[in-house]
């Protein structure tokens, strides 16, 4: 066994709504929970959850108002790593032309878009964003 | 001769003579003697049958089959001079076979010695099947010898239940088995193994065990797990077997499982002993952490922020609470508006509902948020609508959080603010008159998609803010007064020129003086803000 | 804990491999027995019965197991087992099938040694 097997995964459809990132958040618990994660690190990740189902909401514009979310538990004989990955099929953004926020920027919804991925990157260890015209993808990973 | 229709027992037909353990000689000589008796009685073939509790095995046979279950007509059969040995015969050319010298059907010298070789293969194979159960004793013995030890060293009671289950079921070699624990009246399962079992019952004065306890089990064996007479659980096992099928429990069987639930009775006891002893830690524990999230998260010290004197003040009623205020200065460089602005200050007071440990931990989960978004999505109703949706996907739904967030522009004076359902801030202007912040929408947590409204103060120099929780406003007196706005705007107004920690050790003493000895009620928060007048 | 049992077979130059999982009662038994006889008939005289996959065992499934390796010491084959749970590779050792059979921690170890035999 190595130390990137997949121990668990749980994926999640969820319509665009107030509610949608209440679920995701719950999920997101339960799963991080699971793999009894400490509290704190459970905090942080729901928190990173939520924001990038607010931004998909926000500003994917995504035609079936849906939004994919799975939840990963990778490792070897102990739970190692959860990995997230909330993924939408709107219009995107370029985030290599997304340039750390400065208060030089307009405040644009792209740039507010930035905001949340700061957020989200400071909240876990490793996130890549991939997005062009056919959607957004985030995948996010956090060690227990 | 014997008819066909003499009567056997049909189940007895079934059974053969087990070949298994009996390669070799004994089978060589069984079979050179059915070779023979055919030979000698004209009989086109014929077979052995055994009437054998354990027999299994190839059939033994000689000639012409294949061999019935039962006598047909085209057979007949002859019993050997041993119980439960009979011979199958199909008739030669001649018809029936001839009898025997020295006897009538089955007592002549070839069915005697048929009848020895019988004998002797059916001894040898009891002889191993009895040392197979003699050293399967040993096995049970190591087994309660290992529940035993488990006491000592398995606490984990699922790990412990799990175990036990697992000898109980494969000792009696049973196909199932369930464990049940009684909480409450009711006994719930707590381990199953090979099938499914009813996942709880009441338990009724004579503590019987309902009959569906293992749905499809034809035959259940069910003890009590029992300390003296005080029983503890249920350790059920069904559906005992054996090489040709299911068939019911022995009395030995109910004193084996007997002897398991009394070893489990014990080690049960004492894992769950031990885990209520680990909760209770847990539990103490987790006060502690929280006390600490609290003591941590509270700002230590106040921010400098220049031509301003600001204070805060926190006392929980418990060891931890659910207030919580924050200082957040926000500088030029961390800000996301368009404008320079200067330095800008964010405060937040909140009251979380309930008290003590989920309360505090629902403080830290604002408190992080509160940080995480301040300053990063500019100060609004947005940041509390983001607020809202955090707090909403973190907690219980029956929790909610009334808060009183507002930003500084240090610079200009103006104070923007969102009330979301906390009591209204107050303001004592420098000629005494007297402003509130209303609220401008519901409490975070509460609902999906509750927006809010902002407010918008100009403090000029000598203005002075205040925050405050409802622990200061609703601490009750003996006669069950509260301490209300009115007393708490009248000593602001005589303080209004003091040192703020003045103000607020005399807000303390206010509240204090007017409970008169009892016990705080509800967490007290206070913030005071004033632009300092000009010089 | 899964009641009927899972067998897979692994068939290697020489030496095949039966992995359980679950029960080895009556019927469990007679499945490994099935899988066992059918890999004599191919030819194989070196067969290991890795018990990972599995938690208990009971007499009768004992009882097969030791019919199986008679069975196999008869035509001068060789029978293993290996990643026995402590409880089952106890009970193996009093019922006497470590006389007649190898028992082995690990899998490398049982193969190593039934290719040596």
């Amino acid at each position: 066994m190595n130390g990137d097997d997949v121990i668990r995964e749980i994926s999640l459809t969820l319509q665009m709504g107030p509610e949608m990132e209440i679920a995701a958040s719950r999920a997101a618990t339960s799963v991080a929970e699971s793999m009894r994660m400490s509290a704190d690190k459970i905090d942080e990740v729901r928190m990173a959850v939520v924001e990038a189902c607010i931004n998909a909401i926000e500003h994917s514009q995504a035609p079936d108002q849906t939004v994919y979310l799975s939840f990963v538990v990778l490792g070897g004989r102990e739970p190692d790593r959860l990995e997230i990955t909330v993924r939408d099929s709107g219009v995107g953004f370029s985030p290599d032309e997304l340039k750390e926020p400065r208060i030089e920027d307009k405040l644009t919804s792209e740039r507010k878009r930035g905001w949340g991925l700061k957020i989200i990157r400071g909240l876990m260890d490793d996130v890549d964003v991939r997005s062009s015209s056919n959607g957004t993808t985030i995948v996010m990973s956090k060690a227990r | 001769m014997v008819s066909a229709s003499e009567q056997i027992e049909a189940g007895s037909w079934r059974r053969l003579l087990p070949l298994t353990d009996g390669e070799g000689e004994e089978h060589a000589l069984l079979s050179s003697l059915l070779d023979l008796w055919c030979r000698e009685r004209g009989a086109r073939g014929a077979a052995l049958y055994l009437d054998d509790d354990d027999a299994s095995g190839a059939e033994l046979s000689s000639g012409e089959g294949p061999f019935p279950a039962g006598p047909d007509a085209t057979a007949g059969f002859e019993r050997l001079p041993l119980p439960g040995a009979v011979l199958l015969w199909r008739p030669g050319e001649a018809g029936a076979p001839r009898t025997e010298e020295g006897g009538g059907e089955g007592e002549g010298p070839l069915s005697l010695l048929l009848a020895l070789a019988v004998s002797n293969c059916r001894l040898l194979g009891r002889l191993k099947r009895q040392s197979f159960q003699a050293k399967y004793r040993g096995v049970e013995l190591e087994a309660l010898y290992d529940v035993g030890l488990a006491i000592a060293s398995t606490l984990d009671l699922d790990l412990l239940a799990e175990d036990i289950l697992l000898r109980a079921v494969s000792l009696l070699d049973a196909r199932r088995g369930a464990l049940y624990l009684l909480s409450g009246g009711v006994y719930r399962l707590q381990s199953q193994l090979g099938g499914e079992a009813l996942e709880s019952f009441p338990a009724t004065a004579a503590h019987e065990t309902p009959s569906g306890l293992l749905p499809g089990a034809e035959h259940l064996l069910a003890v009590p797990i029992a300390i003296e007479d005080d029983r503890r659980g249920i350790l059920a096992v069904g559906d005992k077997e054996s090489r040709s099928g299911v068939g019911p429990f022995s009395p030995e069987d109910r004193r084996t499982l007997s002897l398991f639930a009394n070893q489990a009775a014990i080690a049960l006891e004492n894992a769950r002993l031990h885990r209520e002893a680990l909760e209770k830690e847990r539990y103490e524990r987790d006060l502690q952490l929280a006390a600490e999230i609290q003591r941590q998260i509270l700002p230590k010290g106040v921010p400098s922020v220049p031509g301003y004197e600001i204070a805060g003040w926190n006392r929980p009623a418990r060891e931890v609470g659910g207030d919580f205020y924050d200082l957040v200065p926000v500088p030029p460089e961390e800000q996301s508006g368009e404008n320079d602005r200067g330095l800008l200050l964010g405060l937040a007071l909140a009251d979380v509902s309930g008290k003590g440990v989920p309360a505090a931990l629902m403080v830290s989960t604002l408190h992080s948020a509160i940080r995480l978004l301040f300053g990063r999505i500019g100060f609004g109703p947005r940041l509390v609508e983001r607020l809202n949706r955090h707090i909403l996907a973190s907690s219980a739904p029956n929790k909610f959080i009334t808060l009183l967030v507002g930003e500084l522009d240090a610079a200009s004076g103006r104070f923007t603010y969102v009330n979301a359902g906390h009591n209204p801030g107050l303001v004592i202007r420098a000629d005494s008159h007297l402003e509130r912040l209303p609220p401008g929408g519901l409490p975070v947590g509460l609902l999906p998609g509750s927006s809010y409204r902002s407010g918008v103060l100009d403090l000029a120099p000598g203005d002075l803010l205040c925050l405050y929780s409802d622990g200061i406003t609703e601490c009750a007196s003996r006669a069950e007064e509260e301490f209300g706005e009115g007393r708490l705007v009248a000593l602001l107004r005589a303080a209004a020129d003091r040192p703020l920690p003045e103000i607020v050790r005399a807000v303390e003493e206010a509240t204090d003086d007017f409970a008169a000895g009892q016990p705080q009620g509800d967490d007290q928060t206070i913030v005071l803000l004033r632009r300092s007048a000009e010089a | 804990m899964t009641e009927t049992l899972k067998l897979r077979v692994e068939r290697r130059d020489g030496l095949a491999i039966i992995y359980t999982e679950g029960y080895i009662n009556n019927q469990g038994g007679e499945q490994i027995a099935s899988a066992a006889y059918e890999l004599l008939e191919e030819g194989y005289k070196r067969i290991l019965l890795n018990l990972v996959g599995t938690k208990i065992v009971n007499s009768i499934g004992i009882s097969i197991l030791i019919e199986i390796i008679e069975k196999m010491l008869a035509i001068d084959g060789r029978l293993a087992f290996c990643c026995l749970t402590p409880t089952i590779h106890k009970t193996f050792h009093i019922m006497g099938l470590a006389q007649y059979a190898g028992i082995y921690d690990d899998e490398a170890a049982a193969v190593e040694a039934l290719a040596a035999a």
